[in-house]
């Protein structure tokens, strides 16, 4: 061993450090100008294209191709199209029809993606070991028709021309089966993506009502608001969204009661997308909504099927996602945000009382500590002597003014509601624990806040989990902090400046072309379930602003049994 | 420029409480400074008054149905003409918008904010109503439908709570100042209904068949609240009292005792007269704007919202201090604004006529 070897040993050094790794940037980032020479002059002889962008070109000019009768062009087609063997999950099965002679055909699959027993049971088994296509029927195209017709057992299959269309149908979960000599493809339907079943709702519980919520599976989900409305009216249309993760998007409604412009207006936006990855109706939300800069929604977002079903029956069009467990209805005004399906599931003076709670529940989250600050601030007399002396005691030994103590404790509340849904299920009790002794007791002890604040920013947290719509809940808690500044700002007067203005903003919004306050402001005909809900028989008519083609709901005469015959 | 419609019921509300809005501020005080103990017999003869003077800008409304109110001139008088029409109608406008932010503006000092400089208030003031000015005449008169309400319920909250003090003596003598005082105050506090005019800049804005209501609606729900407020205002106050305070609602709200917990509830009141001050900014700011507008043939009134604003600030602060705007106010209010309120629907009208311009009355309308 050399004297270098042995000084390498002990130190143990390994020579000179390999490169790291670093990501470069791509061609078209290194030469932009080059690139967007040849993008905007298209008469300019195109550059050589790499080794990797002729791979990408060439995939992209056989999206377009059509089927050929040749069964080995097609299965070169299909083998570039879908990087096989480099994509391991693309499943390609040679086989033949027994015929004489033999059809050679092959079909592809993605793994994950399908039924693996429905491909053996329904598509392999008849084709390969059942069929009988023999020499009856000499026209070859003729043996395609005639494999649908008989020996493939399944309820949705269609013939595709297109490798575009095999793309689409294969990444769906369908089976894509070739022909030797046909220019066809058949798509059978073989979806077997893994999902939840169905259970109970998580965030929009009741006691009284149905249980069930909606599943990441867009079939489910479909079929869970069809068993609530048996009605041929009921529409489902499919729209593929998302350039990148070809999601699809179902759109609900009931035939003889959506107004047809706000289908068609419907329609129109999600069409219009154009983005890569849509995987959630939050994003959808965001893209078709009318007012996007808005602290509150323009949609109702749900995950009971009971829900979206009663908006259906007044008209509204429900967008359902794939792989995901909510549903998003339009139109909405403010109104319908407070709305719970308990409303209805209860007795109407109970639905009442609730709907009660929950307006004042709005106004507290808002306003409250606005409330306080404004008061403990600026308007001192208008607290009788008593309770001023009392808190003017509890703040004796607090040194921060007002809007500081709230602002410290408002961000506490914020930060152990966002704890909260972080945090691991089984430390979960230890977030109770911290926030109960820090905020609570530790908090008064320490005279960093005065108890009165307590009670403020507890019935101020507790109140804004009374709203329903949890995207409107968030809007209205968020907006307390506009309102705390401008009463720490303006007293009474900031607050009633900041109402004049979110009064000015909710009434000029639209949703869908549906006023946002309606039906109040502006006023249509009068509805019997905005604020008050009145007793079921007495909803005679749907939602007038929603112009649904039939205003109906009910007759007059549901409780005709009352009246003297 | 898209020309949005405001209902009947909108109308009514969005005038009556621009009209409204004086009671906030020294309305009752002036009433009984002018004739004492009888000041709530001017109110609801003013309104007779007002009614009479209506008839002239419904009846020219009738004659150019869905017309905006500088068509109407331009077709009645001409352009030149019409120029010096549009301005008796502009600067009285502008003017009680200034005047109004500034008394508001001291009123919010007074009642809320005693440490809070003026220009602060003034520029949350014009700004808010600016914003809500360029959100359109949809978004104030709705506003105005929801708030409506709730004003007006703080308002007989207000006189109701006040009844343990009343006293019938204090309507005594029931001619106060006398005849001759009442009969001319009656006449000089027609002027009081200015915001009438409304009709006339939103001319365009309303539905023609549906002026005629809106009109006489709106006018009597102000003579009923006017007349309501000066009246318990008179019962609460003896009139020599009555002379002094500047906020006499305000007032009003302070004499409250309901026990020994609840004492002190004005500053709760300051929601509702803020809000009115509000609306009464927003629609005067969108008027001035929209008029502007509509004389310079623009497509759309937004662009004019800031420096208007300003202006109107400019003009807010020129009066050095309260009781300097409180004599500002009396003296336009008495002596521009009447001219104006009188002359220029019934002086149209008449140059209508004369020149046979215009389409029968009752003739329909295409934007009806």
């Amino acid at each position: 061993m050399s004297l270098k070897e042995i000084a390498q040993k002990i130190l143990d050094y390994n020579g000179p450090p390999a490169e790291s790794f670093v990501l470069e940037e791509t061609d078209k980032e290194k030469n932009p100008q080059a690139n967007a020479k040849a993008e905007g002059d298209n008469t300019e002889q195109p550059k050589k294209p790499s080794k990797k962008g002729r791979s990408a070109h060439a995939q992209k000019e056989k999206v377009f191709q059509d089927i050929q009768s040749s069964l080995e062009k097609n299965l070169d087609c299909v083998r570039a199209l879908f990087f096989v063997p480099l994509n391991a999950d693309v499943v390609i099965r040679e086989f033949s029809l027994p015929n004489e002679p033999p059809v050679k055909a092959f079909l592809v699959i993605l793994e994950g993606a399908t039924d693996g027993q429905m491909v053996n049971e329904f598509i392999l088994q008849p084709l390969m070991l059942l069929s009988n296509l023999n020499s009856e029927q000499k026209n070859k195209l003729h043996l395609c028709k005639k494999v649908l017709q008989k020996y493939l057992p399944s309820n949705k299959i269609k013939e595709i021309t297109k490798f575009s269309e095999v793309i689409k149908e294969v990444v769906q979960g369908s089976t894509v089966i070739f022909l030797d000599g046909n220019p066809l493809g058949i798509a059978v339907e073989t979806k077997g993506f893994q999902h939840r079943g169905i259970e109970t709702a998580k965030n929009e519980q009741v006691v009284q009502g149905p249980q069930e919520a909606f599943v990441e599976d867009l079939r489910s989900n479909t079929s869970l608001v069809r068993k609530i409305i048996r009605n041929e009216n009921l529409v489902t249309e499919f729209i593929t969204v998302g350039a990148r993760n070809n999601n699809n998007a179902a759109l609900m409604y009931l035939k003889d009661l959506a107004n047809p412009q706000l289908v068609a207006e419907v329609k129109k936006r999600i069409s219009a997308i154009k983005v890569d990855y849509i995987p959630e109706p939050g994003i959808l939300e965001e893209l078709i909504e009318d007012h996007p800069l808005s602290l509150l929604p323009q949609s109702i977002v749900t995950e009971r099927p009971d829900r979206v079903a009663s908006m259906l029956v007044e008209a509204k069009v429900a967008i359902l996602l794939d792989n995901s467990p909510v549903a998003m209805v339009v139109p909405a005004t403010v109104f319908d945000l407070l709305h719970s399906p308990e409303d209805h599931y209860v007795r109407f003076s109970y639905g009442l009382w609730l709907r009660i709670i929950r307006i004042t529940a709005v106004f507290l989250t808002m306003v409250l500590p606005a409330f306080y600050v404004a008061i403990a601030t600026f308007h001192q007399e208008m607290i009788p002597t008593d309770l001023v002396l009392s808190i003017a005691a509890a703040k004796e030994q607090v040194p921060f003014p007002t809007i500081v103590e709230l602002l410290l404790m408002e961000l506490s509340f914020e930060l152990i509601r966002e704890a909260g849904v972080r945090v691991p299920g089984v430390i979960g009790p230890t977030l109770g624990i911290v926030g109960t002794l820090i905020l609570g007791q530790a908090a008064v002890a320490a005279s960093i806040v005065s108890p009165i604040l307590i009670i403020i920013v507890a019935v101020t947290g507790l109140a804004s989990y009374v709203i329903p719509d949890y995207a409107a809940s968030f809007g209205f808690r968020f907006m307390r902090f506009f309102f705390v500044g401008l009463a720490a700002f303006l007293g009474f007067f900031g607050i009633s400046t900041g109402l004049f203005a979110l009064l000015g903003i909710l009434i000029s919004m639209k949703s869908f072309g549906i006023p946002f306050f309606a039906p109040i402001a502006p006023r249509t005909a009068p509805s019997a379930d905005v604020i008050v809900r009145l007793p079921v028989w007495k909803q005679q008519f749907r939602p007038d602003y929603l112009q649904p083609k039939d205003s109906k709901r009910q007759e007059n005469s549901n409780r005709a049994w009352t009246r003297r015959k | 420029m898209m020309k949005q419609k405001i209902g009947q019921n909108e109308a009514v509300v969005l005038i009556a409480t621009s009209i409204v809005t004086k009671v906030f501020l020294a309305y009752p005080n002036h009433l009984v400074t002018a004739v004492g103990s009888a000041g709530w017999l001017v109110a609801p003869i003013s309104g007779i008054f007002a009614l009479g003077l209506v008839w002239f800008m419904v009846k020219l409304l009738e004659y150019f149905p869905g017309k905006s109110f500088w068509q109407i001139t331009e077709e009645t008088v001409g352009s030149y003409l019409g120029l010096i029409v549009m301005l008796a109608l502009f600067i009285p406008w502008l003017f009680s918008v200034s005047l109004t932010l500034r008394r508001f503006s001291e009123m919010i000092i007074i009642v809320a904010l005693p440490d809070t400089p003026i220009s602060i208030i003034t520029l949350a003031f014009i700004g808010t109503s600016a914003f809500v000015a360029y959100l359109g005449i949809g978004a104030i008169s709705r506003s105005c439908f929801l708030a409506f309400p709730f004003i007006l319920g703080a308002l007989v909250f207000i006189m109701v709570l006040t009844g343990p003090s009343w006293k019938t003596d204090w309507l005594f003598p029931l001619l106060g100042k006398g005849l001759e005082p009442i009969m001319k105050n009656c006449l000089l506090h027609t002027s009081d209904f200015l915001e009438i005019n409304l009709l006339l800049v939103l001319s365009n804005i309303c539905f023609p068949n549906q002026i005629k209501k809106i009109s006489v609606q709106s006018i009597l729900i102000a003579t009923v609240i006017f007349f309501s407020s000066v009246l318990t205002y008179i019962l609460t106050f003896p009139p020599l009292v009555g002379e002094e305070p500047y906020l006499p609602l305000y007032m009003m709200a302070r004499s409250v005792y309901l026990g020994r917990f609840i004492q002190r509830i004005e500053a709760i009141f300051l929601f509702f007269w803020v809000f009115a001050g509000y609306l009464w900014m927003s629609t005067g700011v969108f008027g001035i704007c929209h008029i502007t507008a509509d004389t310079l043939k623009l497509p759309d009134y937004r662009p004019l919202i800031l420096p208007t604003a300003i202006i109107i600030t400019a003009l807010s602060f020129i009066p050095a201090n309260l009781p300097d705007t409180v004599i500002w106010a009396n003296n336009f209010y008495f002596r521009i604004v009447s001219i104006s309120i009188l002359a220029i629907p019934a002086m149209l009208l008449l140059a209508a006529k004369a020149r046979g311009k215009g389409a029968k009355p009752g003739a329909k309308s295409k934007t009806s």
